[in-house]
């Protein structure tokens, strides 16, 4: 999504939480995604779009898990 | 050398701060369709099967613990224990795909697309113009 490239920073603040994105709106945030997805859901938002928001300093590289 | 006339074409993804092939798909529940979510997906030709973050599984509405168990095996340190279960894998320009992946016991960061899931879809990169290429295997 555009919209995480263009707001890394406002999202650097959510680091090790999940986020349900609508749009370009946060619908809801926390550790748990279960919470989160149900916010979301209880929010209206039937599919939810959630996603881990993870950063790790630069000399960091992922290598899948 | 054989030519592969692929039909769709995705960038890479821009995540906070690096790039990555990165899939977004909906994730659901063949017994309740009406029960998905959309998350990411890692194309990771190096993983033997897909394995997803165990919570989704349980947002999806499947009892996490009744699948199958299997241990993924990581480069080092402990395996991740995981349980197999029967999903519906769904993107808007290349369907739908039935996938048994595993689903983790414990918290991961990301989703992977392994090899179950390059079984099913033909996948070419282009790592210097951060672009990847699909079509559904014929």
């Amino acid at each position: 999504l555009e919209w995480r490239k263009n707001n890394a920073e406002a999202l650097r603040s959510f680091a090790g939480q999940w986020v349900a994105l609508e749009g370009e709106e946060i619908i809801s945030h926390g550790p748990d995604p279960v919470v989160v997805a149900a916010d979301a859901r209880a929010r209206g938002i039937r599919t939810p779009y959630i996603f881990y928001v993870e950063f790790l300093a630069k000399d960091v590289i992922r290598i899948g898990i | 050398v054989e030519t592969v006339n692929y039909q769709h074409v995705f960038n890479y993804r821009h995540l906070e701060e690096h790039t990555f092939p990165i899939l977004q798909l909906r994730v659901l529940n063949p017994l309740d369709l009406d029960r998905g979510m959309d998350t990411d997906g890692y194309l990771d030709s190096g993983c033997q099967a897909s394995l997803f973050e165990g919570s989704i599984a349980s947002i999806i509405g499947l009892d996490l613990l009744a699948g199958e168990p299997k241990l993924y095996a990581p480069l080092s340190g402990p395996g991740i224990e995981a349980r197999l279960h029967s999903i519906r894998l769904s993107h808007p320009d290349l369907g739908n795909f039935d996938l048994k992946v595993g689903f983790s016991l414990t918290r991961i960061p990301r989703n992977l697309l392994g090899r179950d899931f390059f079984n099913l879809m033909q996948v070419g990169f282009r790592e210097r113009r951060l672009t990847f290429y699909m079509n559904r295997t014929p």
